[in-house]
């Protein structure tokens, strides 16, 4: 089974409101870009940053043999094209004129190695559960790799995009200890290369040998902000370009900017409150949906996120079913019979009178300090369930203490959690489901399951897309009549800009993640 | 928080107390006084339940309903203001009192017994006074999730022997004084000596630092809340406000503001009293002698 | 040779107590919960190999007291080890820190000194006087206003609504430093600049009106040489007294100022290793801040010696 969660919740959390040190306040405009991101990256090494922030930045340094356009396509990358002979194989062909920053060509050994790398447990690559279904990667020619699966994974064709990664193979094998850390730094094929990195931040500089289009900036330099005030300071005072971490929760205060412009797009990033289904109080499915009931999502979208989100009706993204094919019904259609939890305090009151707790509980939900975009939501739900009976407390802890928590599955109670999609598929959501994912160190919090479930999540893995949509069907009405868990939200992906930039081509939740981006940060002319 | 310093008023060279303070006195008596009264009433002087949400209009400036508009939830800011009174006075009281009485404790200890006991007492106090207080609040209170009353605590046994150590000068000003000379040539009991005759004497520093102990706690845990420590998230208190309504200023300055304002002038107002205080202790005292 | 004696004495329980400090944070960072593999592990599920392979690598696996030992063993060596948070050298962190953090220090304290001395100097000669009051007054705000209250203030005054200071970033340069770190170090500044002036007034106060000052004044000195000669030098003493405190203080403060203004010091380290619960950088940050209070301390006491021939013969014989 394939794990593809990124939780954004837990990436660069801390009470920190620190910045990075700036060299010089000057700007050279025309030639360097200035990108505020949340965290350093953990490592330069795709096999230990695995994270939004690292990723980002990573993307513009080594390259995937696929990446994924902002319609959520697959585009030809390291490989200049590739194809499925059978359910377990995919075969690539390598590009024949791509060389590493240090003038050697790129070949197929180098990208058989970069892949390997994450599948041996003594380098502890956090991209492993991503590859463990893969029989053997070999280099089939100077310029051919061919993956051989253990069993058909629908996603496969996507999960390149995410591992592949190449570096080149003597360095990382000169530098197996210590490659993408600050002074190893690494070696690969992108437009900017690693000049500078620490926990302040990271300088690129521009590859002059690029074999592709050339790159638009002399120099990229990701400043750490993590501190959402801060980073709204820092705009505002044009000390940075731009960045991806608009905080949605102070997104009318960043509408006030007059020299940036901050744009939102949907993006499958979908936060959810999990309820433990094997352990009072809440094994009681009448609970769970009093609870339901009393959420008022659309007033949380609309207040606490200015509008930046879309209120959740199901696990499942509805955003996410298109990119089965051509074929797939629209989602409207698919969801239909599914059961629904309008916000009425009414029907919450009548099903927590059902359950066996009429007279109500007290809860507590811990989150990562400093998390806004629970822990504002958190509060509207505290109000509101306080109207039937039922008292929330949000508490903040520290990110690794939270982490520890979901991780140990032990006493999981009510947990909030947010989920985003690797890759375009709305398979994502099994993550949350079945007894495979009902242990320590994996994201079924709620616990989740039953034999019908099982069979279901069985047959979401099969090749035929036909098959895998009734599933995910069945699987979402089955979720919504037990309620694991309540879907709250799916919030935005932003992108503030400085007035005097653009970005070229639509600006997609995808491709910061899933491609090369700092290319289309353009100055306006 | 700075380390509470025995205030250097030289009473002596003072032409007139009235002249050097002015009006400050009189204000820093009515701020004082509203504070209290605040902490005791806010909660049911709020026009608004400080908790309640209206979602229709977050981040509203102020308008007739809402004296100090509200917060990015909807909630009134003046009723915030008010029922956090409470949370942000009485921690500070709480860990004053229990300071100023184990200071007290071991300052007439260490200062009347002297001896071996002294030496015990004054090595632990040098050790723990040496300790950045708040740093060390900070680390434990984050590392284990601590609450409010914790950080009390925690804030009660690292400002302890700062008291401490001014009490015990004063204790032991007063021993080598005729009258504790006189008390024991008596047969007065020690017990009694100090509790009836010494520490009366030493009243005047014991309200100082009181009053200097309150606003070092209420400086300390307003920063451990601004730091997102102690207080649980959403609740109504000042250095709370502060840090969650950062991201208002632009749409209502009042939600941070009001936080701030309060925290300065009721820090300013009890400092004022406690060092206005001290000085005529001080010249009452050396009137007297 | 008495002098030797008295310093070796000093650096021995120096010593000492950063090693007991040392085995303290040790102790309390084990027992705290949340678990230092988790923050390794990154936020993607992860296998049981993975697990393992990270527990053997940052010696998780053994007990307290060899993790301990492991510890102390490299950092005699001055090989802090490695960030868990983010894989960076620690020695290298600090030293990234650590001038930003020193800088805005010394930086306060000039303005603290420069300030709050002659102030204290005007108010103790002036006693009485409209002046001496306006003094007063302020020294009692500064001293009991909350420091990130006030950086919080000046922020958004000085560097939002006026735009007169960057509001972001250290700058490059000593200049552009000094520019960008002005804000943040008055804030710093304030409570230490005030009790100076306290200190000052009283001390200015007292010797003001003794028989040497009155007679150098009799000998009609200018009021300028009386003061810096005489009344200065005299009132110089519990000034560097309070030096470790103030060291103390300064350390507490930069953590707040440095949070409310961002600055990418020891501070903010501090709170972002405490809240990721970075054991090894929460501990070489604990035992630097003690070395620099016993550091503070040892250097007032040197001073004291060096002022007043009384305490030298104390110590001295």
């Amino acid at each position: 089974m394939y794990r593809r969660i990124l939780m954004v919740l837990v990436l660069g959390v801390g009470l920190g409101l620190t910045a990075c040190g700036s060299e010089g306040g000057a700007s050279s405009r025309d030639s360097t870009l200035r990108w505020a991101i949340s965290s350093a990256p953990r490592s330069l090494d795709t096999a230990h940053a695995f994270d939004g922030t690292s990723v980002n930045v990573i993307n513009e340094l080594l390259e995937p043999l696929v990446v994924v356009d902002p319609q959520g396509q697959l585009e030809p990358k390291l490989a200049s094209s590739w194809r499925q002979t059978d359910a377990v194989t995919y075969v690539y062909t390598l590009r024949d004129d791509v060389t590493f920053w240090d003038g050697s060509p790129l070949t197929a050994e180098d990208v058989v190695f970069s892949i390997e790398r994450h599948r041996d447990p003594a380098v502890a690559s956090e991209y492993g559960t991503y590859v463990k279904d893969i029989a053997s990667v070999t280099a089939t020619g100077e310029l051919e790799v061919t993956f051989t699966l253990k069993t058909a994974v629908p996603e496969f064709k996507y999960l390149v995009a995410l591992f592949s990664h190449t570096v080149k193979k003597s360095f990382a094998e000169e530098h197996a200890e210590d490659l993408g850390d600050s002074k190893t730094l690494t070696m690969g094929t992108g437009p900017y290369q690693a000049t500078t990195f620490s926990a302040d931040g990271v300088e690129v500089t521009r590859n002059d040998e690029y074999w592709g289009e050339p790159p638009t900036w002399e120099a990229i330099r990701f400043d750490v902000i993590p501190d959402a005030d801060t980073l709204h300071l820092a705009v505002d005072g044009g000390e940075v370009d731009g960045t991806f971490n608009v905080p949605l929760t102070s997104s009318r205060n960043w509408d006030t900017l007059s020299d940036t412009s901050v744009h939102y797009v949907d993006a499958p990033i979908s936060t959810v409150l999990s309820m433990d289904t094997t352990a009072p109080p809440w094994n009681d499915v009448h609970l769970r949906r009093a609870v339901a009931h009393a959420i008022d999502r659309e007033s949380i979208v609309a207040t606490v996120f200015g509008g930046h989100g879309r209120v959740s009706q199901s696990i499942i993204d509805p955003s996410l079913w298109s990119f089965l094919g051509p074929d797939v019904e629209d989602f409207e259609t698919t969801f239909d019979g599914v059961r629904a939890y309008e916000y009425d305090l009414d029907k919450a009151r009548a099903e927590l009178a059902q359950s066996a707790h009429p007279d109500g509980i007290s809860f507590t939900v811990t989150y990562p300090s400093g998390r806004a975009s629970v822990g504002k939501p958190l509060q509207v739900m505290a109000a509101s369930l306080k109207e039937v009976g039922i008292t929330l407390t949000p508490k903040e802890v520290p990110a690794s203490e939270w982490i520890g928590y979901i991780y140990a599955h032990q006493d999981l109670g009510a947990q909030i959690l947010a989920v985003a999609a690797d890759y375009p598929d709305p398979g994502v959501a099994r993550l949350l489901l079945g007894k495979e994912n009902a242990v320590p160190n994996a994201f079924n919090v709620a616990n989740f399951t039953s034999p019908e479930l099982e069979d279901l999540l069985a047959q979401e893995r099969s090749a035929d897309t036909g098959t895998r949509v009734d599933a995910m069907h069945q699987i979402a009405k089955i979720a919504a009549e037990e309620v694991p868990y309540v879907p709250l939200f799916f919030l935005d992906s932003t992108l503030a800009l400085g007035k005097d930039l653009r970005y070229a081509g639509d600006f997609s939740y995808w491709t910061p993640l899933l491609d090369e981006w700092a290319n289309r940060v353009q100055v306006r002319k | 928080m700075m380390p509470p310093e025995a205030p250097e008023h030289d009473a002596s060279a003072v032409g007139s107390r009235s002249a050097r303070w002015g009006v400050l006195v009189p204000v820093c008596v009515a701020v004082t006084g509203v504070v209290v009264v605040l902490a005791v009433l806010g909660g049911w002087l709020a026009p608004q339940d400080p908790d309640h949400q209206n979602l229709l209009s977050p981040a509203a400036g102020p308008s007739s309903e809402h004296w100090l508009g509200t917060d990015d939830l909807g909630r009134d800011i003046f009723s915030r203001i008010l029922t956090g009174t409470r949370s942000a006075v009485v921690g500070p009281i709480v860990a004053a009192i229990g300071v100023t009485i184990i200071g007290l404790l071991l300052g007439l200890l260490a200062g009347f017994h002297g001896g071996r006991l002294e030496a015990v007492i004054m090595r632990i106090v040098d050790l723990v006074y040496a300790m950045p207080a708040l740093l060390v609040i900070i680390v434990l209170i984050g590392l284990f999730s601590g609450g409010y009353w914790a950080a009390v605590g925690v804030l009660v046994l690292l400002a302890t022997p700062g008291t401490t150590r001014i009490l015990r000068a004063a204790v032991l000003a007063q021993r080598g004084l005729p009258y504790v000379e006189a008390a024991r040539t008596v047969g007065v009991s020690n017990r009694r000596l100090i509790f009836v005759h010494v520490a009366p004497n030493v009243l005047p520093t014991v309200v100082t630092s009181f009053l200097l102990e309150f606003v070092g706690a209420l400086v300390a845990l307003s920063a451990l809340s601004f730091l997102g420590l102690g207080v649980p998230p959403g609740s109504p208190d000042w250095g709370r406000m502060l840090a969650e309504n950062r991201g208002l200023l632009e749409l209502n300055p009042w939600a941070v503001l009001a936080p701030a304002l309060m925290l300065m002038v009721t820090a300013t107002a009890v400092t004022v009293l406690g060092d206005w205080l001290y000085e005529r202790f001080e010249k009452a005292r050396t009137s007297n002698d | 040779m008495r002098l030797a004696l008295w310093l070796g004495g000093r650096l021995a329980g120096i010593a000492l107590t950063l090693l007991i400090v040392s085995i303290l944070v040790f102790g309390i960072l084990y027992v705290t919960p949340g678990s230092a593999e988790q923050v390794l592990l990154g936020t993607r599920p992860s296998s049981p190999e993975t697990l393992a392979a990270i527990r053997e690598r940052y010696h998780l696996d053994e007990s307290v007291g060899s993790q301990y030992v492991h510890w102390l063993s490299s950092a005699v060596r001055l090989d802090l080890g490695e960030s868990v948070r983010s894989g960076q050298d620690i020695s290298t962190m600090l030293s990234e820190r650590m001038p930003v953090t020193l800088f805005l220090a010394a930086y306060a304290a000039l303005i603290a000194g420069v300030v709050g001395i002659p102030a204290g100097l005007v108010a103790g000669i002036r006693s009485g006087t409209l002046t001496d009051r306006a003094i007063t007054v302020a020294t009692t705000i500064c001293v009991s206003a909350p420091s990130f209250v006030v950086g919080f203030l000046l922020l958004y005054a000085f560097g939002v609504a006026l735009d007169w200071f960057p509001n972001y970033g250290t700058g490059g340069g000593l200049v552009d430093r000094a520019w960008h770190l002005t804000l943040p170090a008055v804030a710093l500044a304030l409570a230490p600049m005030a009790i100076l002036a306290r200190q000052t007034r009283a001390s200015a106060l007292k010797v003001y009106h003794q028989d040497f000052t009155t007679f150098a004044r009799a000998r009609g000195l200018p009021r300028r040489v009386v003061l810096g000669r005489y009344a200065l030098r005299n009132s110089s003493l519990p000034v560097v007294t309070t030096a470790g405190l103030v060291v103390g203080y300064f350390l507490t403060g930069t953590v707040l100022v440095e949070q409310v203004f961002a600055v990418p010091g020891i501070g903010t380290l501090m709170i972002e290793s405490v809240s990721t619960k970075d054991v090894l950088v929460v501990q070489m940050l604990a035992l630097v801040i003690a070395l620099f209070m016993l550091s503070a301390n040892l250097l007032a006491d040197l001073g004291h010696l060096a002022l007043d021939p009384r305490v030298r013969k104390g110590v001295l014989g």
